[in-house]
């Protein structure tokens, strides 16, 4: 393992597996690599027993969440050290539990989502005024702009360029047998047996952590 | 007609969708596939053994060609043919992507 002396920028390309039997991949950049990410979603899919098939979703899904953290995180940053992002898998070899993570130092997702919904276009401005109930999104609490960036109506970008936001990032979760957990700002949301649940984070955190924990179901039914 | 195998002559693992995303975006795999469609009137795109095909990516290489006046949407059917042997599923968001493309132009 390669000393990390508490600056996440050195966690370059790390495996790391500290009980010899947990294993941890941890990835981090600023311009996009499908062949790191695809080593993270090889290493969670190992930890669901998927086969070379199933796990491209996961990779497909891995590199739309790196995606939108390139395209909306870090809206005007320049192609340096501002607009580095970290990806994480998590697998225990004997547990039916494997994590998924993938973080960014951005602008949060609540103050992304009424500018993202103004350039999807109309319906999605529309749809978000609805949701929130007030004609000014941006005065809105981080919470609810927090889970009206889950609803696709808001992120679908229906006639503009298509892409796949917090709304197919649950699914697959749920596909799975498993949940999405998101930090943001002051804001949290996460999934439970098809609930979304919100709520505000004391203090915040800086930036966001998607979290895909995958196999909890598996658990209980065994 | 000329043939790109993306695994082989792009990368096995395209991602991300303007070049400043990086070196395997959807903008630079539609620059290929323009330079490819003043050579040949018809281009047929495996994207067979590609993994994490992300939807920035599909969306800006494909549509992108009729948004950006590269082909027209009458003509993006005839001259443009995508194969997926391991995950056809792609096809159908690809198909997805070129139709918002084409109503919107039309």
């Amino acid at each position: 393992m390669r000393a990390v002396n508490g600056d996440p920028r050195q966690l370059e390309g790390v495996s790391y597996d500290p009980h010899g039997s947990n294993v941890v991949v941890i990835e981090t950049g600023i311009a996009l690599d499908g062949g790191e990410s695809l080593g993270l979603a090889k290493s969670f899919a190992q930890g669901l027993n998927l086969n070379e098939v199933d796990y491209k979703p996961i990779h497909s899904a891995l590199n739309d969440a790196l995606e939108n953290i390139s395209e909306h995180a870090y809206e005007g940053a320049a192609q340096s050290e501002e607009r580095r992002w970290w990806a994480c898998s998590i697998g225990f070899p004997d547990d039916p539990q494997s994590f998924l993570l993938a973080y960014d130092l951005g602008v949060t997702i609540p103050a992304t989502v009424p500018r993202t919904a103004r350039k999807v276009g109309e319906r999605a401005m529309e749809s978000l005024k609805r949701l929130l109930k007030r004609d000014d999104p941006e005065g809105a609490d981080q919470t609810e702009l927090l889970r009206a960036a889950f609803d696709p109506a808001v992120t679908r970008r229906e006639s503009g360029k298509g892409g796949r936001g917090l709304p197919s990032m649950r699914q697959l979760a749920e596909q799975h047998g498993g949940s999405l957990t998101v930090w943001s700002g002051r804001a949290a949301a996460w999934t439970d047996d098809k609930l979304l649940n919100v709520k505000e984070i004391a203090g915040g955190v800086d930036g966001t952590l998607v979290l895909w924990c995958v196999g909890e179901k598996a658990e209980a039914e065994t | 007609m000329t043939k790109i195998h993306v695994a082989t002559e792009f990368s096995p693992t395209p991602i991300g969708r303007y070049k400043w995303q990086g070196r395997h975006s959807g903008e630079a795999f539609r620059e290929v596939l323009k330079d490819r469609l003043r050579q040949s009137r018809v281009v047929e795109i495996d994207l067979s053994g590609t993994s994490g095909l992300s939807t920035g990516f599909l969306d800006e290489a494909f549509a992108g060609l009729i948004r950006e006046n590269i082909i027209s949407p009458q003509d993006y059917d005839l001259r443009i043919s995508v194969v997926c042997r391991d995950d056809p599923s792609v096809l159908d968001t690809i198909h997805k992507y070129v139709s918002e493309a084409k109503g919107k132009i039309s």
